[in-house]
């Protein structure tokens, strides 16, 4: 798993690719949680436009990411949502409880 | 591979979350090999990747240096999945599922290995833990 992360004006973006699973997902939540509490981001969003594979390690550091907004007042969402990743979401019944956008530049403008 | 008909494929990694990507590989070549559609295989890679995550967390505690076996079959009614450790005794099933759509972070990945398998089971064999799924298989008979 790789991760970017793009600072905008209304907010950042986490662009992940590759595989989110045990071995890679306490990366990807570090990079959210820092985002939402050291730099105190108003909007992030994790573009999961080139996830291949998310499991339950990976939802789980979405659901602590948007947590963590909720609990700070900041816009939380997902962009980009493939079949796997939007599979996985779907069988968790959270898909629902996310805000997700079809493009990064959607959801970076809420 | 081309014209092989393997219908049984064994693999052994070390407790250690580095190795599951490994595991997932193997998965979708055994699939391939099984001609197993696309959905089915993602399916079958999902549930296999949470129940040896939680041998690495719940029967290992992180002691990476403890075997996890995992074995593939395509059987009568579809694929067989089995995954076994000598870890602490630990049933997947047996755990309280979370509420759907509670905001908790953990706790899904055995609502998930349920959700898209269609058969479970757990025995504790001579200090092994044995964790069975089955997926069936749409295209296949019992008298096949």
């Amino acid at each position: 798993m790789e991760i970017n992360v793009l600072h905008t004006p209304t907010g950042s973006s986490v662009q992940v690719s590759g595989d989110v699973d045990k071995s890679s997902s306490p990366r990807l939540r570090e990079a959210i949680l820092e985002l939402l509490t050291e730099r105190s981001e108003s909007r992030v969003v994790v573009n999961l436009e080139r996830v291949t594979y998310i499991d339950s390690s990976g939802i789980a550091s979405l659901v602590e990411g948007l947590q963590s907004a909720r609990k700070r007042k900041a816009q939380f969402g997902l962009a980009c949502l493939k079949e796997g990743p939007r599979h996985a979401l779907e069988l968790t019944r959270l898909l629902d409880v996310f805000e997700v956008y079809a493009t990064e530049a959607d959801a970076l403008q809420g | 591979m081309a014209g092989s008909s393997s219908k049984f494929v064994e693999v052994s990694i070390p407790g250690d979350p580095r190795w599951l990507q490994l595991v997932r590989l193997v998965v979708e070549q055994c699939c391939q090999e099984f001609d197993v559609e696309q959905s089915v295989m993602l399916d079958i890679k999902l549930a296999v990747d949470e129940a040896v995550s939680n041998v690495i967390r719940h029967a290992y505690g992180g002691n990476a240096e403890r075997p996890v076996h995992i074995a593939l079959r395509l059987v009568a009614s579809g694929v067989e999945t089995e995954i076994c450790d000598d870890g602490s005794e630990f049933d997947p099933f047996a755990q309280e599922l979370p509420p759907p759509d509670e905001l908790r972070s953990g706790g899904r990945g055995i609502f998930l290995m349920r959700a898209v398998m269609d058969e479970w089971e757990y025995d504790r064999v001579d200090g092994w833990n044995r964790v069975r799924m089955r997926k069936h298989l749409a295209s296949r008979t019992v008298d096949q």
